[in-house]
């Protein structure tokens, strides 16, 4: 019963958070340099290893849709199958896997920490309400910045796939042929899934790491348990979603 | 200056973003975001086969639109088309369902009429049906069962055939089996046989074998060759001389052909009659000799006469032998 009402009380508190903070929307403008941060933050820090992680998601899809297609040769397909698994699944499933483990444990981490030593409880006596300065741009920054990240985790695992596909000796599959197996089955449709859905994952994996870091009550210890709490929470919300966003998306 | 710095790694990085995504929609071509521009044309299948809302429209192999729904209209399969707005439909083109790979994917290809005018917003277009694999797999299944019969009724032969108690390979057994001493001793004369020929024993054998056989028989060949030669000789003389005859040159020509001769001839027969008649009249001494009995008489009298004589001189025989021969001497 505590625990059902515990998950009903963080439901309830990531709500009231996004609808407050997306209150304060207005005064972006005047605080866009610390947009620009979190963008920086967020986006363009994580690149490198986005593209580092799509590029071997890319290249082990293409080999092991080699090695399967090899005994039906269905090799003309690998570039099917790698741009449309990438394009509507594993692109934005693993950019917001990654961003839950290098931005949104770190923002649980700050957020935590300035709750913990009153910083939080500071801005509130200044009347600065901390969604304002601390959850909305974060959130406008995520927005900004996962279409962005996610494209690019597309492209690059595609190369990935293509650089694989045609030098692996047994697959050796021209990259023209990849690319237009790629052209004929992917449709821009798939790619929009594909942003949508890393939008809708990027912004509750800050949502929720926002909340359960702002929600640490007690001393210094509870920091790591508030990170550890927020990836978590964002892993299995970024699964159960994911299903579930891909089902609707499919009825469009 | 790091913040500078940052604001426009930022911004850069969110441009390149939105770059690729432009680059990445204007690539992948097909640009449908939602609902297409375009003119909307129904067309009718018995069957729809696999085709489905956001299947292409294609005329001559090139993309002039997509389905927008399909719908089932008293028992039919109804697709509508979107068609690109600049693309002209003759009336009387016709629409297939076409299968654009093994996977699947069918689209509906528009065949080109000749038509001058073209079709106008909410017109039907003409169909034809098109056979897949489905229909295809029928047929094959046809073939298959009349196969199946087919090989049943061999099968059926077959049992008759090889029926243990009673079919036509149980009594070849049969006959095998009871003839096998048989078998083996023909069998083993037969190679005997085949091994003497090929030997070149017996007169086949050597026949066979040897050239010398085979001279001699030539050299009869030959003679039989000649003899024919000489045969045909022959007759052509035999027809020499029966020309010659039927000619009349030659003695047996002019016995058979000369006239003088046949008078002769019947000459000698009058005189030779003459002479008979002359014999039987009694004419001539001949005649009288013939036809007088008293010469007969005569004859049979003197006859007599010898016979006593010679009677008597059987009697005195050797005495008179000596008496002769004395009476010679003395």
């Amino acid at each position: 019963m505590k625990q059902i009402n515990n998950i009903l009380e963080h439901f309830g508190g990531v709500l009231i958070l996004c609808v407050r903070s997306f209150a304060y929307l207005p005064s972006l403008p005047l605080q866009w340099r610390r947009l620009i941060e979190q963008c920086f933050l967020i986006g363009y820090t994580t690149f490198p290893i986005v593209a580092i992680l799509s590029f071997f998601i890319g290249s082990v899809l293409a080999l092991q849709a080699g090695y399967s297609l090899q005994a039906v040769a269905g090799q003309d397909f690998i570039g099917a199958l790698v741009g449309l698994s990438l394009a509507r699944e594993l692109a934005p499933v693993m950019t917001a896997i990654l961003l839950a483990g290098r931005v949104g444990s770190a923002i649980s981490a700050e957020l935590a920490t300035m709750k913990v030593y009153q910083e939080v409880d500071a801005l509130v006596t200044m009347n600065i309400p901390p969604e304002r300065i601390l959850v909305l741009p974060r959130l406008v920054a995520i927005l900004l910045m996962m279409p962005v990240l996610t494209i690019s985790a597309n492209l690059i695992g595609w190369l990935g796939g293509a650089i694989i596909a045609q030098n692996i000796e047994f697959i050796q599959l021209d990259q023209r042929i990849y690319f237009q197996g790629i052209q004929n089955f992917v449709k821009f449709r798939d790619i929009l899934d594909g942003l949508i859905k890393a939008e809708i994952f990027g912004f509750f994996v800050i949502l929720v790491s926002c909340h359960v870091g702002l929600r640490t009550t007690g001393g210094p210890r509870e920091i790591g348990a508030s990170v550890t709490r927020a990836v978590v929470i964002s892993l299995i919300l970024i699964l159960v979603l994911d299903y579930f966003v891909t089902s609707a998306l499919m009825k469009f | 200056m790091s913040h500078t710095l940052n604001t426009a790694r930022v911004g850069l990085f969110f441009l390149l973003g939105l770059a690729l995504i432009w680059v990445v929609y204007q690539s992948l071509g097909d640009g449908t975001f939602f609902r297409e521009e375009g003119y909307r044309v129904s067309a009718q299948f018995d069957d729809l086969k696999q085709l489905k809302p956001g299947d292409e429209v294609r005329m001559a192999g090139v993309r002039i639109g997509s389905v927008t729904e399909t719908k089932l209209v008293r028992g039919r399969g109804e697709a509508v088309l979107t068609i690109n707005p600049h693309v002209e439909i003759p009336e009387d083109s016709i629409a297939s369902v076409a299968m654009a790979g093994l996977l699947g994917n069918n689209f509906i290809s528009i065949q080109v009429g000749s038509s001058e005018t073209d079709m106008e917003e909410g017109a039907a277009i003409q169909t034809r049906p098109t056979l897949d694999f489905n229909d295809a797999f029928a047929t094959i299944g046809d073939i298959t069962s009349k196969v199946e019969t087919f090989f049943e009724e061999v099968s059926r032969a077959v049992a008759v055939i090889t029926d243990d108690d009673d079919g036509l390979l149980s009594n070849l057994n049969e006959v095998v089996r009871d003839n096998r001493d048989n078998l083996r001793e023909t069998l083993a004369n037969l190679r005997e046989v085949s091994t003497a020929l090929a030997e070149g024993e017996g007169t086949l054998g050597r026949l066979i074998r040897d050239d010398e056989a085979y001279e001699s028989l030539l050299g009869i060949g030959r003679s039989v060759e000649n003899a024919a030669g000489n045969a045909e000789l022959l007759v052509s003389d035999l027809r020499e001389i029966v020309d010659q005859i039927k000619t009349g040159e030659g003695p047996l020509g002019a016995l058979i052909y000369d006239e003088t001769t046949g008078d002769n001839l019947r000459r000698i027969v009058q005189n030779l009659g003459e002479v008979s008649d002359k014999l039987a009249a009694g004419e001539g001494t001949l005649g009288r000799l013939l036809a007088d009995e008293t010469l007969y008489h005569d004859l049979q009298a003197v006859l007599q006469k010898a016979e006593r004589t010679i009677d008597g001189l059987g009697d005195q025989g050797p005495i008179t032998a000596v008496g002769i021969a004395a009476n010679a001497l003395f």
